[in-house]
């Protein structure tokens, strides 16, 4: 069993083939120190910021004697996100991944099998934990002085924070996997999740917002709610029971935290138990019937009409067709790449929507009160929005092994390097457009005005994205086994989110701090030509990448 | 007609997976280019077809040079690795169009040669469907059909037989048969000796990098005192295999 789960880890994260990078072959070792340099670089200047915040909350939690709300609040959060980041976790690892082929031969227990992919499962989603719940706890347990028990208990917490997630998924996945048939259409279903976490998302903020500036919200109700500040974890903790079970071992004393420890452990040990046999049950036979449909040898598929079909184009528009084909029928190319785009805009439409909201009124009258500003910011938002869509900087990542089949035709470098671009800006092309509707729309912003907003931030997105490029062509990741590998998991995210939220960051607040000495007009002129001279210097780098790249040896052998 | 002069190809410093091969396959020859596993057949074939760049050396294929004119030396390949990778979300029609397109392929021609390659390897009814769907000897299928599709000079093919069923094997060596015959050129590597003893005109053989032999079949098993071609390849490749002793397999 350890065999086996050692074995899935090393092939998940690479950890043999790195060995051999970093230390036989000496080769790509920058990787790791960069990495090192980014999280350094983080934790320096972030992290004084994020610890003074959360001390905020932590003391004003315990003005209204709340100080478990905080900790409900970490564990919850953490949580979800588990959830929703798990849920493609969950149908990559057991709908999606080749290895089942092999382990499915071997004389394992199908329950080995389960539960070492869980875990895997669970090692993948322990960093949310790492990153959201840890510092809460450490902070919390520092401002409190808390005692020796409650430092052991949060080794408790930490390592079952994910498994209820990962429960539910298994749940609700697995059983639903097998009625719906989804092997006949396992793309469909990871669109259908995908879709249905936005709506969920979207749908949230709705209510929270809806909620929050309603009347129903009444000051009777807070009232109520500080003064039985129990009763109100207790409510929550219906919803969500580790949080309950974890605030409650957390911040009692003597026998009864270890009654709430152990009850918060017995909990997820028999989640754990429930979620293998269900597995057991559910989960091979619907893998066999996904095994079923690629042995398929019916050939009752209607007969093609080649003639139809068969029409040339020339060399651009049939790369363009293959780099569109190829987005939109991987389901974890064509989400993210939506995604990414596509959300913030639509969640400040719901805040439109979303009558009498408080936040979004103060949102309008500050515009109004610094319309002096509505260009330079509406350029800034809409090009950080275009440029963080992940595909330009998983440009050649996203072709894995199929890198050989465009090396192989007979086209030029400049060729591949323009389609690609094209795609790229085709896609970013929502983020300005969107903004600008939402300036002319909600903001009622001029039509020129409008029209410059779009214009700058389409200048200022095709700057960033040919760095972006220039960045994966450098650094390509090739060797996933899976798509989402190739976006979500793929370090150049990493470096897109610094690039793009430093740019912005940098001229939003140099535009802050000169916003006595330049006008709004001066500041969008200014970016105007931020974006003019990026665009030219990386046009070339960008080119100049594209073309090593593709006269590069990536051998696999 | 191939021509590759003192081709060299190392990945790390110092360690070369082929070291100074130079040969030359003419036009109307079926050329097998043999040796076992990890002896720089693939890096070769690769390098050839513009997918590697060699470390020093020159090749060219019909004249033009794979580094320096690489987009005219594409035009007269037809390549097909030895695992086909092709694009799976694609339907086979889709992407059978799509290297048409590349390789600008009229209408008719591609609508001629599609009908009638995909016949031949019975391919047709599978088309619409997914590559995804496909089992391995259907890749291969598709990858030939691909490869041969825009009518090239040169065929270069990366051990071509393996998956295919022993109908679509034989259709395959007529077609290089053939194709040599109008006087065009085949350049394949391959595991399987009969292949090499029945269609081969000349062969190369080159284990740790190394061309250790060049020439025809005849010539390759008169110098080696005219034993079964397997045993001549163990034999040029010093291989061990044949004194091996396999008893313990079934020992208690």
């Amino acid at each position: 069993m350890i065999s086996l789960i050692w074995t899935l880890i090393n092939a998940h994260y690479g950890l043999s083939k790195k060995k051999i990078q970093y230390i036989v072959n000496k080769k790509g070792l920058w990787e790791p120190f960069l990495l090192i340099a980014v999280f350094a670089f983080l934790f320096i200047f972030v992290g004084p910021l994020f610890v003074n915040l959360q001390g905020l909350m932590i003391d004003q939690y315990k003005q209204l004697g709340l100080e478990g709300l905080f900790l409900n609040n970490a564990i919850l959060v953490t949580g979800m996100f588990g959830f929703f980041l798990g849920i493609f976790l969950v149908i990559n690892e057991f709908f999606y991944t080749k290895n089942l082929n092999l382990l499915l031969s071997l004389p394992i227990k199908p329950k080995e099998i389960l539960a070492a992919k869980m875990i895997l499962i669970l090692i993948d989603l322990f960093w949310i934990s790492l990153l959201f719940l840890l510092p809460s706890l450490v902070i919390f347990g520092i401002k409190t002085s808390a005692d020796l028990l409650y430092w052991v208990t949060i080794f408790f917490i930490l390592a079952f924070s994910q498994t209820f997630p990962l429960l539910l998924q298994i749940i609700v996945l697995l059983p639903i996997s097998r009625y719906i048939h989804f092997g006949k259409h396992k793309d469909f279903f990871v669109y259908f999740m995908s879709i249905l976490l936005v709506v969920v998302v979207i749908g949230f903020q709705f209510y929270v917002t809806n909620d929050l500036a309603g009347s129903e919200f009444s000051q009777e109700k807070m009232i109520q709610m500080l003064s039985n500040p129990q009763g109100m974890i207790s409510q929550m903790g219906k919803g969500y029971p580790p949080a309950f079970l974890g605030v409650k071992a957390l911040l009692s004393s003597g026998f009864q935290q270890f009654y709430w420890l152990c009850s918060f452990v017995f909990m997820h040990l028999v989640g754990i138990y429930i979620a293998l046999l269900i597995g057991e049950k559910t989960y091979y036979r619907t893998y066999l019937k996904l095994q079923d449909h690629y042995h398929d040898k019916d050939d009752s598929a209607k007969a093609l009409s080649i003639e139809k079909t068969m029409v040339s184009e020339g060399s651009y528009r049939s790369l363009m067709r293959r780099e569109w084909r190829y987005f939109l029928r991987v389901p974890s190319f064509a989400f993210n790449g939506f995604g990414n785009v596509i959300v913030f805009p639509l969640l400040i439409v719901v805040f439109f929507f979303a009558k009498n909201n408080p936040e979004f009124q103060q949102f309008i009258s500050f515009f109004q009160t610094a319309k002096d500003y509505v260009l330079p910011v509406g350029i800034l938002l809409g090009s950080t929005v275009g440029s963080m869509n992940m595909l330009a900087s998983t440009i050649f990542s996203r072709e894995g092994k199929m890198l050989d089949e465009i090396k192989v035709l007979p086209v030029r470098s400049d060729m591949i390097f323009k389609v690609k671009l094209s795609h790229v800006m085709l896609m970013s092309t929502i983020g300005p457009l969107s903004v600008s509707l939402i300036f002319l729309l909600l903001f009622n912003s001029g039509l020129p005005s409008v029209l410059l907003i779009f214009l700058i931030s389409e200048l200022l997105v095709l700057f960033l994205n040919l760095l972006q490029i220039a960045l994966d062509a450098t650094f390509p990741n090739l060797t996933w086994d899976n798509p989402q590998k190739a976006m979500k998991q793929n370090i150049n995210g990493l470096y897109t989110i610094i690039l793009v939220f430093g740019f912005t960051g940098l001229t939003g607040y140099l535009g802050y701090l000169l916003r006595e000495k330049l006008s709004g007009l001066q500041m969008t002129m200014i970016l105007l030509i931020i974006g003019l001279i990026g665009v030219i210097l990386s046009y070339r780098l960008a080119k100049k990448a594209v073309q090593k790249f593709l006269m590069k040896d990536y051998c696999r052998n | 007609m191939i021509t590759v002069k003192n081709f060299s190809k190392s990945y790390s410093e110092g360690q070369f997976a082929v070291k100074n091969i130079t040969l030359e396959v003419k036009d109307g020859e079926v050329f097998g280019f043999l040796g076992p596993n990890g002896a720089g057949k693939s890096t070769t074939i690769k390098s050839i077809v513009g997918l590697l760049h060699p470390t020093s050396g020159t090749i060219q294929v019909n004249g033009y040079d794979i580094c320096r004119e690489s987009v005219k030396a594409k035009y007269e390949i037809g390549y097909v690795p030895d695992e086909a990778t092709l694009m799976e979300k694609l339907k086979g029609v889709e992407y059978l169009n799509f290297i048409a397109d590349m390789y600008k392929v009229d209408n008719q021609l591609r609508r001629e040669r599609i009908t009638k390659l995909t016949e031949a390897f019975k391919l047709t009814t599978a088309l619409s469907k997914t590559i995804d769907t496909y089992s391995h000897g259907m890749r291969q299928k598709l990858s030939l059909v691909a490869a041969l599709l825009h009518n090239p000079g040169v065929w270069i093919l990366d051990e071509p037989i393996v998956g295919l069923d022993p109908e679509s094997a034989y259709r395959l060596k007529k077609m290089m048969k053939a194709h040599s015959k109008s006087g065009k050129t085949v350049f394949f590597s391959t595991h399987v000796m009969e292949i090499v003893e029945k269609i081969c005109d000349r062969v190369a053989i080159i284990s740790k990098g190394e061309l250790l032999f060049l020439g025809t079949v005849e010539e390759l098993k008169k110098n080696r005192g005219n034993s079964t071609i397997e045993e001549v390849f163990l034999e040029v490749t010093k291989s061990e295999a044949q004194q091996d002793d396999f008893s313990y397999l079934d020992s208690d």
